[in-house]
C-alpha cells in the first residue's frame, strides 16, 4: 500500500513537472523574434545567450553614464541560476527585466543631465 | 532507501507547489496590500492613509481622493509618473520605472481612489 | 622715503598672502551662500551649527533621544581603539602623523582637499590608507572597522574646528570636480528616482515613515558616525561618510559606487564645501 502510494505520488509529481514545463514553453513569446523556434532547447540556448549579452551591453552603458540601478546584476545572476535549473521562462523574464532597467537608467541619465538646485 | 524516496517525493512536491503558489499570492494581492507593502507601493513612506500605521508626511495625506481626483485616469497617471506634472516631485514614477506592474497600478489606483 | 618703504612692505605682505592662501572659487562661494541661505530661511530659529544635529535639531522629542544616547556614548570604546591604532607606529617606526602636515587636531578639516598635482580630490580616509601603503603596511577597508575608528578619533579631536574646504579660484579641474559632485547631489537616480537633494534639501524635518530626514547642511560635521542601524547589522556600528553614500544609493535602488573613486570623492567635496564655516561636532550617534 505504502509502495503504491509512493509510486502514485512520484508519477503525479513527474507529470506535474511535465505540465509546468509545457506551460513554460506554451507561454506567449510573441515579443521575441525567435518565438517560433523557442521550443527547441538548442535554439533557446542561443536565444538566451544573445539576450544576456544584449542585457549586459545595456548594463555597461548605464554604468558608464553613472546611472546603473541596484538590482540589474542580481536579475542577471538569478537568470543564470534559473536557466541552469531549466526554468527557461523565468530566466528569460529576468534577463528582459535587467535589460529594461538598464535602458531606463540610461534614459534617467539623459533626463537628469541638467539637474541642479530648485531654490 | 524507502525513506530517501519519500523524502525526495515530498521535496519535489513541495517545490512544485510552493513556487506557483508564490506567484499566485503576488497576483492575488489587493490594492491595499500592494499600497502598504514596503517593497511595493510603500505609499505609507510618505502619505498617511486610513488603516496604515507609522506614515511619513513628505506627501499629502490620502483623503477625499475622489474630490481631489474626479478622474480616475488622472490619478492613475499621477501614480504612473508624478514628475510629468511636477518635475521636482519626490514621488517615484512607479509605472515609468516599472516598480509596479500595470496590473498592480490599476489595483492601487482603485484603492487610493476609494479613500 | 619712509612712506615708500611702508607701502612696499604692505604690498609685499599682501602679495605673499595671496601666494600662500588659496582663494575660494567665486562660483563656489556663491553656491555656498545660496545653499546656506536657503536653509537659514527655511529654519529661521536654527543657528548655523544647530544644523549639524541633523534630524534631532528638527524636533524636541528627537533631541531628547539623541541626548540620552550621547549621555552614554555607545561608541567611545571604538574611538579609543582608533586613537591607539592611530598612535601605533608602523613596522618601519613611522606613525600615521608623519604622512600629514599640521597637528592631528587639524586633519579632519584639512580634507577633502583638492590635489592639483594629481588632478583629483583627496579624502582623509583614502589618505590614511595611502599612508599605510607608503610605509609598507597592508591596505585596509575604507567603509568601516579600523579605518572608521581612526577617522572617528580624528573627528573627535577636531571638535570645534571649522570646515573650510577650498575649490581653488582659477583651477578649472577643481571646479569641474566640484560641479561633478554637485550634479551627483541634485540628480535623481535609481528605480525610485530620488536625488540626495529631494530628501535632504527639499524635505528636511519631514518624515519617511517614522524617520525624520536630516538637512544636507551639516551632515558631514560628525562623520564617521555610530549608527544604531549599522550596529544591528554585522559590525560595530561605525561607518564613514562614503559608506553612508552607498547606503543612500541602495535605498533609492541605484547601484552604489565604489568608495574613494571619483563619484563619491567629488560628492564628498561638494557636500562638505556646502557646510563651510560650520564646526566639526565630533563623532556622534545617529539612529
Amino acid at each position: 500500500m505504502k509502495k503504491l502510494l509512493l509510486t502514485t505520488l512520484t508519477v503525479f509529481a513527474l507529470s506535474a513537472q511535465a505540465d509546468l514545463i509545457a506551460v513554460d514553453h506554451g507561454h506567449n513569446w510573441n515579443s521575441s523574434p525567435v518565438a517560433s523556434v523557442i521550443a527547441s532547447p538548442v535554439a533557446f540556448e542561443a536565444t538566451f545567450k544573445a539576450a544576456v549579452k544584449a542585457a549586459k551591453k545595456e548594463q555597461a552603458k548605464a554604468r558608464k553614464v553613472g546611472f546603473e540601478w541596484r538590482d540589474i546584476g542580481k536579475f542577471l545572476k538569478g537568470a543564470a541560476k534559473k536557466h541552469k535549473a531549466g526554468d527557461t521562462k523565468g530566466a528569460m523574464k529576468l534577463v528582459k527585466k535587467a535589460k529594461n532597467q538598464a535602458m531606463l537608467g540610461q534614459q534617467q541619465a539623459k533626463d537628469q543631465a541638467n539637474a541642479g538646485p530648485s531654490f | 532507501m524507502k525513506r530517501s524516496i519519500s523524502v525526495s517525493v515530498v521535496v519535489t512536491l513541495a517545490t512544485l507547489f510552493v513556487m506557483p503558489m508564490e506567484a499566485v499570492a503576488k497576483d492575488a494581492m489587493t490594492g491595499k496590500e500592494i499600497a502598504f507593502d514596503r517593497k511595493l507601493g510603500n505609499c505609507l513612506g510618505c502619505h498617511s492613509i486610513a488603516g496604515g500605521s507609522q506614515p511619513g508626511n513628505v506627501g499629502p495625506p490620502l483623503i477625499a481622493m475622489k474630490a481631489r481626483f474626479p478622474s480616475r485616469a488622472v490619478l492613475r497617471d499621477q501614480i504612473w509618473d508624478a514628475t510629468v506634472k511636477n518635475p521636482n516631485s519626490l514621488m517615484p514614477p512607479f509605472g515609468k520605472h516599472k516598480a509596479l506592474s500595470e496590473n498592480q497600478i490599476d489595483k492601487v489606483t482603485d484603492f487610493i481612489h476609494s479613500l | 622715503m619712509k612712506k615708500l618703504t611702508t607701502t612696499m612692505v604692505v604690498v609685499a605682505l599682501l602679495s605673499s598672502t595671496t601666494a600662500f592662501s588659496v582663494q575660494q572659487s567665486s562660483v563656489v562661494q556663491a553656491d555656498i551662500d545660496a545653499f546656506q541661505g536657503y536653509f537659514k530661511k527655511r529654519f529661521p530659529n536654527l543657528s548655523l551649527d544647530d544644523f549639524s544635529k541633523g534630524p534631532y535639531a528638527m524636533s524636541e522629542d528627537k533631541m531628547l533621544q539623541f541626548e540620552a544616547a550621547m549621555d552614554m556614548p555607545p561608541f567611545e570604546d571604538h574611538v579609543d581603539k582608533g586613537e591607539k591604532l592611530w598612535k601605533t607606529a608602523f613596522k618601519n617606526g613611522k606613525t600615521y602623523s608623519s604622512c600629514f602636515s599640521g597637528s592631528d587636531e587639524t586633519l579632519r578639516t584639512q580634507f577633502p582637499k583638492w590635489n592639483a598635482a594629481k588632478g583629483k580630490v583627496d579624502t582623509l580616509e583614502q589618505a590614511i590608507v595611502d599612508c599605510r601603503v607608503k610605509n609598507g603596511e597592508k591596505k585596509i577597508g575604507t567603509g568601516k572597522g579600523k579605518l572608521a575608528w581612526m577617522s572617528a578619533y580624528l573627528t573627535t579631536i577636531a571638535e570645534g574646528q571649522k570646515i573650510n574646504v577650498i575649490v581653488p579660484e582659477g583651477d578649472a579641474k577643481a571646479l569641474a570636480a566640484y560641479k561633478d559632485g554637485k550634479k551627483f547631489f541634485y540628480a535623481k537616480r535609481g528605480q525610485l528616482s530620488l536625488s540626495c537633494a529631494n530628501c535632504h534639501v527639499d524635505n528636511p524635518g519631514m518624515r519617511i515613515r517614522g524617520d525624520t530626514l536630516s538637512p544636507a547642511l551639516g551632515q558631514i560635521t560628525h562623520f564617521p558616525v555610530w549608527r544604531g542601524k549599522w550596529a544591528r547589522k554585522k559590525g560595530d556600528g561605525f561607518g564613514t561618510i562614503q559608506r553612508r553614500y552607498g547606503g543612500c544609493n541602495k535605498q533609492v535602488r541605484a547601484k552604489p559606487f565604489k568608495r574613494h573613486k571619483s563619484q563619491y570623492d567629488n560628492l564628498e567635496y561638494f557636500h562638505t564645501v556646502m557646510s563651510n564655516g560650520m564646526e566639526i561636532s565630533g563623532t556622534e550617534y545617529r539612529q
